[in-house]
């Protein structure tokens, strides 16, 4: 999976393109892996941007929940925003406001997360 | 006449039985004057042998394995010198007759030379012809090398040795290379009858005097039932007599055809040319291209030899090349066939191996499906003599297993406890976790936790047995067959559908938690819900939501929700379960399902006493 990735000040934005389904939740972990490695204690925190993504199966959440956890471990920061109605109402009823941080936007993510 | 020599054709080993003397005696006695008169008259055999002597002539003999009545063990000729090797050297090399058919020793006496006739077939035909033979130990001419030595009036004839044998045979200034056993490969015309002198015409006086003048002359047989009939190799039946004449004009012309020591060689390595060009070729075409590519190169092998005989006066052979390149290139096609065969066979095993596996795989699977299907109640046996409730419930696993599960049962005599999770992923993976989720959960209900906090446990429970980082959406629910009142704890889970007897449809989307294994210590917060009688619980997990048709567009809870509306009326919990179920199956209309579908419906009808 494909990963636009860019830097604004200390924050990392990435983002998904696509639907995160049963086929396409490794990859998209595995392409997750290098920003989620740098998303530590010292290193910034990241910002993953869901503007491009239309679908998210339970495997998507659980590459998400993965992420969260190995972010949390290094007691780094990672927030998600920018979420399409039909994956918002996803991420509501798995109650994943309880997980991650979820901004409106980015920007309002960024502004958040200190940029 | 003055002919340059004249060869007979002809054997004559007995005295003539038509001569006078013989006659006379065969006559009675009676006739005396007769038989005085025969005796008087000269013998037929001396007047011929009278003749011979006035004549440069020529008589012919014929070699013989077996001995007969008129067979000898030699007879009168004049020797051939040999240069560069022995007598014996040169017998070594020629066919060798122990035994002559000769003419009469008078008739010998008289001749200039004689010469041997014999020659051998190859198969029924003449191809070669030897100019020198043996006789016991002696060295012989051939009738026409013979008959060139006394029109030329040479002492003898000359045989050269060469390094494989004779390589010459020389009469005067004539000199012809031969084969190693001094035979020549003749090259045959057709017989020319203009050449031919019948003796009827002779005898009448009717040939021109100078006819034969300095000529060679050969007398023989010819008609049809002579014995002497000789098939040349172009197809033509001849009077033994016209090779004897085409093998004199072969000698002048020099027309002879030559396959020297080194044409084996050639043929050899035209073989073994051809063969590596077919070995090299053949394998990779097909049969029909192969077979093609063989036959342009018997083409220019025939070609090759064609042309080394028509103008080069060489024979080659080029019928032993195609013979054993046919070899070659049959048996090339023939292991072609064979590694075709074999790797069809290889194919067909390893398609065989792997239906084996598919089919063991499926097998497995079949029973697991059974198995997992066998785990979940069913709701018909279940509770046959409740009037309190009534529980519908169906799982369709997107493949053989999947993750889904759902389970009911009672705390006691008034509590029914119910679940509906959804495990992250499915097939095998699910499925495994399904089995561990749903025994887990059974356990903690079953130790006496009331309401949310079975959930809370059970996530506790659950999240510690997660090598895979699983996670499980689930609802349970506890209802109070006694007072319906029904008490709810969500994980992550889509909210439970409460279809009032009164015609409304509420969501029961209070407070809940994240799905199992996502926090490890979360306290998930209870939401209680009263029921009236009659009305429905409707518990889905996703793949109800979320089916997909061939467009990948969703079901959608809005549908769902139509759906569970309008089947309000009819207010049993398996009624409003088929209407959905119809519902979906319509709208994905045969597209391979991408999730496991559970759905789990409870009617609460009041608080009855049990019977």
């Amino acid at each position: 999976m494909e990963l636009g990735s860019r830097q604004v000040n200390a924050i990392t934005v990435v983002a998904p393109k696509g639907r995160i389904d049963h086929a396409q939740a490794p990859l998209f972990q595995e392409a997750m892996k290098p920003h989620v490695a740098a998303c530590t204690i010292n290193g910034g925190p990241l910002l993953i941007d869901f503007s491009g993504v239309d679908y998210i199966s339970s495997m998507g959440l659980r590459a998400l929940m993965l992420i969260a956890r190995s972010v949390t471990a290094q007691k780094g920061t990672v927030a998600i925003a920018a979420l399409k109605p039909t994956v918002r109402e996803v991420l509501e009823i798995s109650r994943f406001h309880l997980v991650f941080k979820v901004y409106d936007t980015v920007d309002d993510g960024l502004i958040a997360l200190g940029a | 006449m003055n002919p340059a020599a004249i060869g007979l054709d002809i054997y004559m080993p007995e005295a003539d039985q038509t001569s006078p003397a013989r006659m006379a005696a065969r006559l009675p006695e009676s006739r005396q004057a007769l038989r005085r008169a025969l005796a008087a008259l000269p013998d037929h055999d001396r007047v011929l042998a009278d003749a011979l002597r006035e004549t440069p002539t020529v008589l012919g003999a014929a070699g013989f394995d077996n001995e007969t009545l008129t067979t000898s063990r030699g007879l009168r000729t004049t020797p051939i010198r040999i240069n560069g090797g022995s007598d014996s050297e040169a017998l070594a090399n020629v066919r060798r007759y122990p035994f002559v058919l000769a003419s009469l020793p008078e008739l010998q006496a008289a001749a200039r030379g004689q010469g041997l006739l014999s020659v051998d077939l190859q198969g029924a035909v003449v191809r070669r012809i030897p100019l020198v033979m043996g006789v016991g130990d002696a060295l012989l001419p051939s009738l026409a090398i013979e008959m060139l030595r006394v029109a030329t009036n040479s002492p003898a004839a000359e045989v050269d040795m060469g390094p494989l044998g004779i390589s010459r045979v020389r009469v005067a200034d004539l000199a012809v290379s031969t084969q190693p056993d001094a035979e020549i490969w003749l090259h045959f015309g057709k017989a020319d009858s203009a050449r031919y002198v019948s003796a009827a015409a002779l005898l009448a006086g009717k040939v021109p005097a100078d006819a034969f003048r300095s000529k060679l002359v050969l007398i023989g047989l010819s008609g049809f039932g002579l014995v002497d009939n000789r098939l040349t190799p172009l197809g033509e039946q001849v009077p033994g007599v016209e090779i004897q004449a085409q093998l004199l004009e072969s000698l002048f012309d020099g027309n002879i055809l030559l396959r020297p020591r080194w044409m084996a060689w050639l043929e050899t390595l035209l073989l073994i040319a051809g063969g590596a060009f077919l070995i090299w070729a053949v394998p990779p075409l097909r049969p029909r291209l192969a077979t093609f590519l063989a036959i342009i190169l018997y083409v220019a092998l025939f070609s090759a030899g064609f042309a080394t005989f028509k103008f080069m006066g060489l024979l080659l052979d080029a019928a032993g090349a195609f013979a054993s390149l046919n070899i070659v290139l049959g048996s090339l096609l023939g292991s072609a066939f064979i590694e075709s065969d074999r790797q069809r066979r290889v194919a067909e095993a390893a398609l065989h191996r792997e239906r084996e596996a598919a089919a063991e795989v499926a097998g497995e699977l079949a029973a697991a499906r059974r198995i997992q299907l066998g785990t979940l109640p069913d709701p018909a046996t279940a509770f046959t003599d409740e009037k309190r409730f009534s529980v519908a419930a169906l799982l369709e696993p997107a493949r053989d297993v999947g993750g889904d599960l759902y389970d009911f049962f009672m705390l006691d005599n008034r509590r029914l406890f119910f679940v509906v999770g959804d495990v992250s992923g499915k097939g095998v993976p699910a499925s495994l976790f399904m089995a561990v989720t749903k025994a887990l959960a059974k356990s903690v209900a079953l130790r006496g936790e009331a309401g949310a906090a079975i959930l809370t446990a059970a996530n506790k429970e659950i999240a510690r047995e997660n090598p895979e980082m699983l996670f499980v959406t689930m609802v349970t629910g506890v209802l109070d067959a006694g007072t319906g009142a029904l008490e709810l704890a969500i994980a992550g889970h889509d909210a439970p559908r409460i279809l009032r007897a009164s015609g409304g449809l509420e969501l029961a989307d209070g407070d809940g938690g994240p799905p199992l294994c996502m926090l490890e210590c979360f306290d998930y917060p209870r939401l209680d819900v009263q029921l009236h009688p009659g009305d429905t619980v409707c518990l889905v997990t996703d793949g109800v939501t979320e089916a997909m048709n061939r467009d990948l567009s969703p079901y959608g809870a809005g549908r769902f929700d139509a759906v569970v509306a309008s089947a309000a009326a009819r207010a049993s919990a398996g009624s409003l379960l088929a209407s959905v179920r119809e519902d979906v199956r319509a709208f994905v209309a045969g597209a391979v399902p991408s999730d496991d579908l559970t759905l789990l419906a409870i009617t609460w009808h009041g608080p009855r006493v049990r019977d």
